[in-house]
């Protein structure tokens, strides 16, 4: 049966909004079996939000509307006086954790839904105990909704739905905002209520690496219409053929598969069958050729430009001196005994686990906090400018130029300046349009320039790839390479070991409060076994050195 | 009183704060007084019970002097400065005053932590589901927001430390200059942040309100989940502390009656007459008390 039917559907925007009517969709054929764990991909801006928004009535864009939508055989209602029925059928999951939780507590935020379809009391309290079990929420239960983590926070939003027992359930970048171990929590449940319970699921990630495993069909949305439909597999071969520049966003053992032998069939998913592969693949090669070992190829050298030398005898940017810092004094402090010497140019990352309290050390580096004990010196006159996690926290003008513009104390920046970077960052076509309006990795460009502007020779950016897909990171990946190689100095603070593997030169790790394993980017994530790049979990002990993509490529020509 | 229903604890504590309130009188002011602070420090240990009293004590030590001061009427002179006279009867009356308020406040805190806010909201969801998810919503979103406006001048601290704190501006500046800064210029941060937080509000609020309609909010009339019920147990507690607050209101009339402080302190009455009303007071510390016992009998 099928859970899902599109029958011609095409979708425009009206005039109004957006600055030009536009048809988002056109001519969309499609359907999903009952009971199927789909994914929908494609480019930024290819209509795939549009396309689920338009199947959950509730929440459809206004538009110019037609063929027809079938939801388990029912045709869609597009009323806003919509049935609860079909409210409950139909779920929902939103990106923003924080933004869609509507209650002060946890049980109420799980009753929100049921108490709107007007279930009776017996009713409310059966379903929200056993939804409370299933997803393990009993054990906070009773807290509120404010206290809670940004990954408890997710499962909370996908619990309040479940509860509603929905036969399809729609994700739009739902682990978007998480950490990589909330993400892994989250797909886990999501999982489980495809598998456990049946539930149809189609849901928008960028997060590929987790998805993939678990996703039976894939649709791929392009020119406005699906261009795509079948299994992972098929999808892997179909981006290799016509979609090039969608191979980024596949799971990096895809990845690496497809760079070494891109004909092969099947590609690996997860880090297991990339090993697995691989292994296969070198053992293949080495029989044909008998080449030299795999492990004996040479290793790092020492990455130009950073020598330890030439660091040294440079008076550092900032220093950290045996700095303590806590919250509150009865609360254990979250920075113990930390130094840290800031040389100028290049990037160094800091990664961590959430609540390693990466970001305190960040206010700390950029003077928005003072340690209770040690001390910070800053070099005299240093500018320095701090990229917030979310850059809404900036932005308060109608227009990005206006924003770009005011300089924070009253004046303005000069047009020409403004203009070049603008230009510089292909925003110059979206000066007009609200701040809001942009995607989030214009949004995280736009918040960069106006800390350019300000002419800075520290960036401190505090985990700049959150919710950027993987089109975007390496936009972002440019963009903060160009401003190193022009001699800034940036400080990246992440738990995006991918991202920090790729982008930094150097790389500590914080944990428990103090800085480890400080050291060369690629040695340090060389030298882990856990923490560190997907790449290198499958290489390691069969090529030598390869942290990154582009390590292997020596390998493989 | 925080396992009872809210109904239940609510009504008490209305009881408790009005006879308090409605009995200007040194002894029922100390006995309302001495309970509050012995419940306290069952609510809430010895550490904020103990600032209860010595702020209690300094809220008595000022209003005594203050009535004391300004009040010359009574009969008995306890000593003269000059031509002025400090009678017991002002000091008595200070005393009044001043327990009254601290037991109301110290009984307020306790309610905050026995009953709080959003178990009695939970009262009227029935009648008012509207409301009541409302208010539910209000306290969702103050944290939310106070914790994006802590966003907003980290950010800007770190891009514009001059635009958020006028003190780092001044630092190291003449003296001169914090009175040159204008009052639009001291204006500028609030204006800056309010802003910010305008939009960013609306912005989630758009998310919310999305959130809302796809789980069917406005499809029909709302119902109510409860987590609490009438048990029988409420019911004899209630029938319990009706007696006593009936008791306790016709023993504070008739102490009342034959009491004032000028020109001299009336009657205090009987013992006996005391004692509904401390018990009612004391009722919370008995029954946590009387819970606390159980359990630990049952452990044996």
């Amino acid at each position: 049966m099928a859970a899902v039917e599109i029958l011609d559907f095409s979708f425009s925007y009206p005039v109004q909004t957006a600055g030009s009517g536009f048809q988002a969709l056109s001519q969309v054929r499609m359907r999903v079996e009952s009971g199927s764990f789909m994914l929908l991909a494609g480019m930024t801006g290819s209509g795939k939000s549009t396309l689920m928004r338009c199947l959950k009535a509730e929440l459809a864009p206004m538009g110019e509307r037609s063929g027809s939508i079938r939801v388990f055989g029912q045709e869609l209602v597009f009323d806003m006086a919509v049935s609860s029925r079909q409210a409950a059928d139909i779920g929902y999951v939103l990106q923003d954790p924080e933004a869609q939780i509507v209650m002060d507590s946890v049980w109420h935020e799980l009753a929100f839904g049921l108490e709107n379809i007007g279930a009776s009391q017996h009713e409310m309290q059966r379903r929200i105990a056993e939804t409370a079990s299933f997803f393990g929420i009993n054990n906070w239960f009773d807290r509120k909704t404010a206290d809670l983590s940004g990954g408890q926070k997710q499962l909370l939003n996908l619990a309040s739905i479940m509860v509603m027992q929905p036969r399809l359930l729609l994700l739009d970048e739902p682990t978007a905002q998480l950490d990589p171990l909330a993400t892994k929590e989250f797909l886990t449940a999501l999982h489980r209520v495809s598998q456990e319970l049946g539930v149809t699921v189609m849901i928008i990630e960028h997060n590929l690496e987790e998805v993939a495993p678990l996703v039976d069909e894939v649709a791929f949305i392009a020119n406005r219409s699906v261009a795509f439909q079948g299994s992972f597999q098929g999808f892997i071969d179909y981006c290799s053929r016509c979609q090039t520049e969608y191979l980024p966003a596949l799971p990096a053992a895809t990845q690496l598969a497809h760079l070494v032998c891109p004909d092969s069939r099947p590609l690996p998913l997860t880090v297991r069958d990339g090993r697995e592969w691989l292994f296969r693949r070198l053992k293949e090669r080495s029989n044909l050729h008998t080449e030299v070992p795999a492990d004996k190829s040479p290793t790092l050298g020492p990455i130009p430009g950073l020598s330890a030398a030439s660091a040294s005898d440079t008076e550092p940017l900032l220093k950290i001196h045996r700095a303590w810092f806590a919250y509150e004094r009865t609360v254990a402090p979250v920075l113990r005994d930390l130094s840290l010497q800031l040389k100028p140019g290049g990037i160094y990352g800091i990664i961590g686990t959430n609540g390693s309290g990466k970001s305190t050390l960040l206010s700390l580096l950029a003077g928005i906090r003072k340690p209770q004990r040690g001390n910070v010196k800053r070099l005299r006159g240093l500018i320095s400018a701090a990229l917030p996690q979310d850059p809404k926290a900036l932005f308060n003008q109608p227009t990005l130029r206006q924003e770009l513009a005011d300089n924070g104390n009253g004046g303005q920046h000069s047009d020409d300046r403004l203009a070049y970077w603008l230009e510089r960052y292909k925003l110059t076509d979206m000066q007009e349009r609200h701040p809001y309006d942009l995607s989030g990795g214009e949004q995280q460009k736009a918040a960069l320039i106006k800390l350019l502007l300000r002419q800075p020779q520290l960036l401190l950016l505090d985990e700049p790839t959150k919710g950027l897909d993987a089109f975007t990171k390496a936009d972002l990946l440019g963009v903060l390479r160009g401003l190193a190689a022009e001699g800034k100095s940036i400080v990246i603070v992440s738990h995006d070991l991918e991202f920090v593997a790729s982008v930094a030169d150097d790389c500590s790790m914080l944990f428990n409060g103090t800085l480890v394993g400080s050291g060369d980017a690629r040695e340090f994530f060389a030298g882990n076994l856990f923490y560190t790049t997907a790449i290198y979990r499958i290489t390691r002990g069969l090529l030598e050195g390869c942290v990154r993509l582009q390590d292997v490529y020596p390998h493989v020509s | 009183m925080n396992s009872t229903h809210p109904l239940f604890s609510f009504c008490y504590f209305v009881a408790i704060i009005a006879l308090t309130m409605c009995a200007l009188q040194p002894l029922i002011g100390a006995v309302s007084l001495a309970s509050a602070l012995i419940y306290l420090l069952v609510l809430k240990g010895p550490r904020p019970a103990l600032r209860m009293l010595a702020m209690a004590l300094a809220v008595i030590l000022i209003v005594v002097c203050f009535q004391m001061l300004t009040s010359h009427l009574g009969n008995t002179v306890l000593f003269c400065i000059g031509s002025s006279r400090y009678t017991l009867e002002a000091l008595l009356a200070g005393l009044s005053m001043a327990e009254m308020l601290t037991a109301v406040i110290i009984w307020f805190s306790c309610y905050q932590e026995a009953v709080g806010a959003d178990r009695f909201l939970s009262l009227f969801s029935r009648f008012l589901p509207t409301t009541s998810m409302m208010v539910s919503m209000v306290f969702n979103y103050v944290p939310g927001m106070m914790r994006r406006a802590r966003q907003v001048s980290d950010a800007y601290k770190a891009i514009a430390p001059s635009l958020v704190d006028d003190t780092a501006a001044d630092r190291g500046t003449a003296i001169n200059r914090r009175s040159s800064r204008g009052i639009l210029e001291r204006l500028r941060w609030p204006v800056r942040l309010s802003s910010v937080l305008m939009g960013w509000s609306m912005e989630t609020g758009l998310i919310a309100a999305a959130s809302m309609r796809a789980r069917g909010y406005g499809t029909q009339r709302r119902t109510s989940y409860l987590l609490l019920s009438w048990t029988f147990r409420d019911g004899v507690l209630s029938a319990v502390v009706a007696v006593l607050v009936a008791a306790a209101i016709v023993c504070e009339v008739q102490l009342m009656d034959g009491f004032g402080f000028y020109p001299e302190i009336g009657s205090f009455g009987g013992f006996w007459q005391y004692l509904p009303g401390a018990a009612l007071m004391c009722f919370p510390v008995i029954y946590e008390g009387g819970v606390r016992l159980r359990w630990r009998l049952s452990k044996f």
